[in-house]
């Protein structure tokens, strides 16, 4: 056989070659042995070397054995495992056996079936994101490539994907409507409205004759009364479904007054959520001009109409519990707020009383009387009305308010006077001098008497010595 | 009693009827207001209390059924039938 250039193959060799996808390969009519038939050499060639794509020969190999280390053996398989199109990128059905999570997060299982197994490794990035766990028993599909293992000899699946077996396309399906519908915005973040503190109507969009309602109406009725609960049946599975769901939304957006929608249906095995995750309904959720809280019931993590909503909860009770407040947290947070205000007028009362005694405006008790029977009046007639805490301290503001009119009567401005004590006015708008900042010296000031009032210039200031 | 100038609480939702009963408290516990204005704002905030209060205690269970027919959208009771309780009791047409 005549030198073959570098590069080209025999006939059956080329076709193999080919087909496995290999870059370079080179026939040696004797395996194992380098012979010159190979090899480009020559006498003008001493050192030509060929390149089988794992190992390097030069012509100095020319007719010795090849003995190839462990290694290097590892490495040729390595090598043509990881270049051949048909072990690489796969998609295998198989069984699940012994899965287990390593402590980096890589995911380690068997793939079987009847006659045969392969190891499989999933890697933390990849199985992180994996939408369901792995049980033993499981029917997958693996998408992943072939790798020789050289440490322990073996061959393995790296796995990229895996998807419940059956579900395959139907949930690649899934995934893809995710991608489109997620690249338009609808799941964004932004898009989410917030809900109403005090919804006026709730509005309820489920089967008219499913447990799921009875929960619904239960709790709203027992945590939020007040609120109309409108309930636009819809069918939440089979035939029709995802069409009778935009119906029932776009029904309570065109009736109005509903401040908030629940979207949902109950749980349980052999649970259908397709309409959940039909694309007309997932974008009625988000053109709905109310807002709306999902609350389907399922194992599954993620509907596209939990993605929409603006809100989701795990069940339609939860959902219930979400959207209206809690009348008792409401009442207490109420008598708090009456309690509160009830302390402020307090408070109002004590630093008016204590400022009687320097208003100047309280000179005559006509206005205090007034002010003082005002308060009463409102005192009284708002302590019926309040609970608790806060019609204990208006029994307080009000004792206060008693004992500061008695106090003012019996030492009230006038009285004080008799007593010998005078008040020194200043202006023509006869403000009370209440310190010697800002008197002048010659400025004339009105005192007040018992009987009568005083015009003096004052004629010195002298600061108190303490 | 209610002085003119101001909203009646009678119209008021219990959202706005609280958020105005907490602005009034507010105002009272800063502590910023005369005696007089401040038996004002404590007046009107026991009127707000009051109707809270009421919305509160008051309140009728009412569930209706959205229909639509020929002539437009319907409110129907909700017919349950016999069922769990408390889904099937004081349930009416919301007028």
């Amino acid at each position: 056989m005549g030198p073959a250039p570098e590069g080209t193959f025999g006939p059956p060799t080329e076709r193999l070659a080919a087909c496995l996808g290999l870059r370079h390969f080179h026939s040696t009519p004797t395996p194992g042995v380098i012979t010159t038939g190979a090899l480009p050499t020559g006498p003008g060639k001493p050192l030509a070397r060929l390149d089988t794509g794992f190992r390097t020969y030069t012509s100095e190999d020319v007719g010795a054995r090849v003995v190839l280390s462990v290694a290097e053996l590892t490495e040729q398989l390595r090598f043509i495992v990881g270049h051949n199109r048909f072990l690489q990128g796969l998609w295998i059905r198989g069984e699940v056996a012994d899965p287990s999570a390593g402590p980096s997060g890589n995911l380690y299982f068997t793939l079987a079936d009847d006659e045969a197994r392969i190891h499989c490794v999933m890697f933390a990035r990849q199985a992180r994101a994996l939408a369901f766990r792995l049980e033993e028993g499981q029917e997958v599909v693996v998408e992943g490539d072939v790798e020789v293992y050289g440490p322990r000899g073996t061959y393995e699946l790296v796995a990229k994907t895996i998807e419940p077996s059956g579900l395959g396309a139907q949930y690649l399906a899934l995934i893809q409507l995710r991608a489109r519908l997620g690249a338009e915005g609808i799941f964004s973040p932004g898009a989410k409205r917030p809900l109403p503190p005090f919804p006026t109507a709730v509005g309820v969009v489920t089967s008219e004759h499913g447990a799921a309602l009875a929960d619904v109406l239960l709790v709203l009725g027992d945590r939020w009364p007040m609120a109309p609960v409108i309930v636009a049946p819809a069918r939440v599975q089979g035939e029709g479904a995802a069409d009778s769901i935009v119906a029932a939304l776009e029904l309570l957006a065109r009736r109005g007054g509903v401040a908030v929608v629940l979207l949902g249906r109950g749980g349980g095995s052999g649970e259908d959520l397709v309409a959940f995750n039909d694309e007309i309904a997932v974008r009625a959720i988000r053109a709905c001009p109310i807002p709306v809280v999902s609350c389907v019931g399922h194992e599954v993590d993620w509907t596209l109409a939990d993605l929409a909503a603006d809100a989701r909860a795990p069940t339609p009770t939860a959902g219930a519990a979400l959207v209206v407040p809690d009348r008792a947290e409401v009442s207490l947070h109420l008598h708090r707020t009456a309690a509160a205000m009830a302390e402020g007028m307090h408070r109002s009362l004590i630093g008016a009383a204590g400022n009687l005694g320097g208003q100047a405006k309280l000179l005559t008790t006509a206005p205090l009387e007034e002010l003082l029977a005002h308060g009463r009046g409102t005192l009284s007639t708002a302590r019926t009305g309040l609970e608790g805490g806060a019609a204990a301290w208006l029994r307080m503001a009000m004792e206060h308010l008693e004992a500061q009119g008695a106090l003012l009567e019996a030492s009230g401005p006038p009285a004080t006077l008799v007593r010998g004590y005078a008040i020194a006015l200043r202006g023509a708008d006869r403000r009370p001098v209440v310190s010697i900042s800002g008197i002048d010296l010659g400025e004339e000031l009105t005192v007040l008497l018992a009987d009568g009032e005083v015009t003096c210039r004052v004629v010195g200031v002298r600061p108190q010595v303490t | 009693m209610p002085r003119g100038g101001r909203a009646a609480p009678g119209d008021l939702s219990f959202e706005e009827a609280l958020v105005l009963l907490e602005t009034k408290v507010q105002a009272l516990t800063a502590g910023r207001l005369t005696v007089e204005e401040a038996l004002e704002a404590f007046e009107e905030g026991v009127e707000l209390y009051r109707h809270c209060s009421a919305k509160l205690r008051g309140a009728e269970r009412r569930v209706a059924k959205l229909v639509e027919t020929l002539k437009g959208i319907e409110e129907v009771p909700l017919d349950r039938g016999p069922g769990r309780e408390g889904s099937s009791g004081a349930q009416g047409a919301v007028p």
